[in-house]
């Protein structure tokens, strides 16, 4: 593992920061120990939200967590945008960053969602390709999270975990291992979600992600709006005693009137990092 | 002695210096404004403000508003834990405060909490209650430490800023009034008696710079520390107000004032305090004539006149 990854300070217990718990974060902050940004809410923005960003530094760890970059696009990694997004991680100075292991744009069209890349050898060096030359601009390390999926794509050479792994030792990048991601696939394509972790480099994950699913006619799917349920606190556990990330952090993007759910999730994620 | 009445100032015709005596004092005007509040109230660290783990609503109101605003608050804290209650007549054009609890009851408020329960009888128009609260010295006891330690804050004016206000509003009304005196002087020299304008112009001029204050209750780091709040706890108005958590709501209405209850069911309450309660435009200076803290001060509110004590309200048996 890069020397980079391996010297992340531990976080703690973290929420995604979004507009709507603004006034909750701020109140629960001994609840609270890192924040994560969409790093696109903060680029190209006027004064106002980089005062929000400023008074977020001021009282929190925070974490920038890209989501636009397009790592899997064969054609390239958009150079004016990369450093844009150098220029926020420079200013935010967090320990790490963070990407989704997918792409966003394709033949220069905006996708306007996350889509799967095939796990295979091709997309290995095309993704390799895109975050070594990131890593050249930009000098954090950078952590990669998984995305659930709603077909398997044909191709497909490498298992989800032998890919993460082979991606994670080519570029010497950690893991954002999302949670709610790997049980969501899990259930959808029928594997077993702990024979994964056990196939995993455990070492590489610096980061865990979790929030709710919702579960629709045919699939479950990662709304990000629904209290954790408990099987996806069970996987945690199941890591948590395998190895300790730096940070867990609740995502959630939906249904922010329910704020005792969250603070129920934050308050039991508390309680598993202590135990 | 001739001499020092030979030169362009002394022998610069009378109307070409009374424009320029009045160009003077619209600097001087323009540098007590502006520029003497910043270097009597040198901030330092003015943008190291952070929000505390848990904010005070009390301190807040008491940062917005003084006194008045941390009664009012108080007062409603105590409607919503039940210890006293709100009632309004048909028109709901009148407000009244009616106690609850008794006296034996009060082992949870807090000291602040205490001072305004205390001040209640029975029952009261709420801006009696207001006034009598403003002239409490347990009230005042309890708003002296918020100063003292928003001071130290460097949130609100000391007293040694506004000292040092004053010293240099002074500083420059004397310089102004020794040249206009000197040009008297110099034209009484040189034979010229049409004096009136010059001593109008610089005896107006010295009462309009001597009545410049300090214009805001708290410095820029006080500004600064209510935008943060504003920025991190977004307003919530009406009915939607009042279905928050308790701290919420508090916390709200220490942060916007009771504006927003607005459109609310207690929307009575809020035009009440608009029409009878809102503090008059007053000025730093006239925030602390003498300091509350010493005890012999005006509370700083607009109450002024002594009303004789709580219990001559009459009630307000025409609530409902």
């Amino acid at each position: 593992m890069d020397e980079a990854i391996s010297n992340i300070p531990y976080l703690g217990n973290g929420i995604g920061f979004r507009l709507e718990l603004k006034s909750f974060i701020y109140l629960n902050r001994d609840k609270i120990d890192f924040v994560e940004i969409i790093a696109e809410h903060y680029i190209d923005v006027p004064d106002f939200k980089m005062n929000e960003l400023e008074q977020l530094k001021k009282h929190f760890t925070v974490i920038p967590h890209a989501i636009n970059l397009s790592l899997g696009s064969s054609e390239g990694i958009k150079k004016d945008y990369v450093k844009k997004l150098k220029e926020l991680i420079e200013y935010i100075d967090p320990p790490y960053w963070s990407e989704h292991i997918s792409y966003t744009q394709a033949h220069g069209y905006d996708i306007g969602h996350s889509s799967p890349i095939i796990y295979n050898e091709e997309f290995l060096k095309v993704i390799s390709g895109n975050i070594n030359e990131i890593n050249l601009t930009i000098k954090k390390p950078l952590i990669l999270e998984n995305i659930t999926y709603h077909v398997e794509l044909p191709g497909k050479t490498y298992s989800d975990a032998e890919f993460l792994n082979l991606l994670c030792e080519r570029t010497g990048c950690g893991l954002l291992l999302d949670i709610t991601n790997l049980y969501i696939n899990s259930r959808n394509f029928s594997f077993d979600p702990f024979e994964f972790i056990n196939k995993l480099n455990i070492e590489n994950v610096v980061q865990l992600h979790y929030v709710g699913y919702e579960i629709s006619t045919t699939q479950i799917i990662d709304t990000h709006s629904r209290k954790t349920q408990e099987e996806i606190f069970e996987l945690i556990k199941y890591i948590l005693n395998k190895h300790r990330p730096k940070g867990i952090l609740l995502e959630r993007d939906e249904r922010f009137e329910y704020l005792e759910e969250i603070m129920d999730d934050i308050e039991k994620m508390n309680i598993l990092l202590i135990t | 002695m001739d001499n020092i009445f030979e030169n362009p100032i002394a022998r610069m015709y009378g109307p070409a210096f009374l424009f320029f005596y009045a160009f003077l004092f619209a600097i001087a005007y323009w540098l007590i404004k502006n520029k003497a509040v910043k270097i009597a109230g040198k901030i330092e660290n003015e943008n190291d403000v952070t929000i505390p783990l848990k904010p005070d609503p009390y301190e807040i109101a008491f940062i917005r508003g003084r006194e008045r605003e941390l009664a009012l608050l108080v007062i409603y804290t105590l409607i919503k834990r039940d210890y006293f209650a709100l009632l309004t007549n048909k028109e709901k054009k009148n407000v009244a405060i009616k106690k609850k609890k008794t006296d034996a009851e009060i082992n949870a408020l807090n000291m602040l909490e205490r001072s305004v329960f205390n001040c209640l009888k029975n029952e009261s128009y709420l801006k009696d209650l207001i006034e009598k609260i403003e002239r409490d010295e347990e009230f005042k006891k309890q708003c002296s430490s918020f100063e003292i330690y928003l001071e130290q804050q460097q949130v609100i004016w000391s007293d040694r800023e506004r000292n040092k206000f004053k010293k240099i509003r002074k500083g420059i009304i004397i310089f102004l009034i020794c040249l206009g005196a000197y040009k008297i002087l110099a034209a009484i020299a040189h034979e010229h008696y049409n004096l009136i304008l010059l001593i109008a112009e610089m005896v107006m001029g010295s009462f309009v710079l001597a009545d410049i204050s300090f214009t805001r209750a708290f410095t820029s780091k006080g500004e600064k520390v209510l935008e943060n709040y504003k920025n991190t706890f977004k307003s919530i108005n009406g009915d939607a107000l009042l279905q928050q958590p308790f701290f919420i709501l508090q916390l709200q209405l220490a942060i916007y004032g009771f504006v927003l209850l607005n459109n609310s069911k207690h929307d009575y309450l809020y035009d009440y305090i608009k029409s009878q309660l809102t503090i008059e435009k007053k000025t730093i200076d006239d925030w602390w004539p003498t300091s509350s803290r010493n005890g012999n001060g005006s509370c700083g509110s607009s109450c002024g006149g002594s009303c004789g004590g709580c219990g001559g309200c009459g009630g307000c048996g025409g609530c409902s």
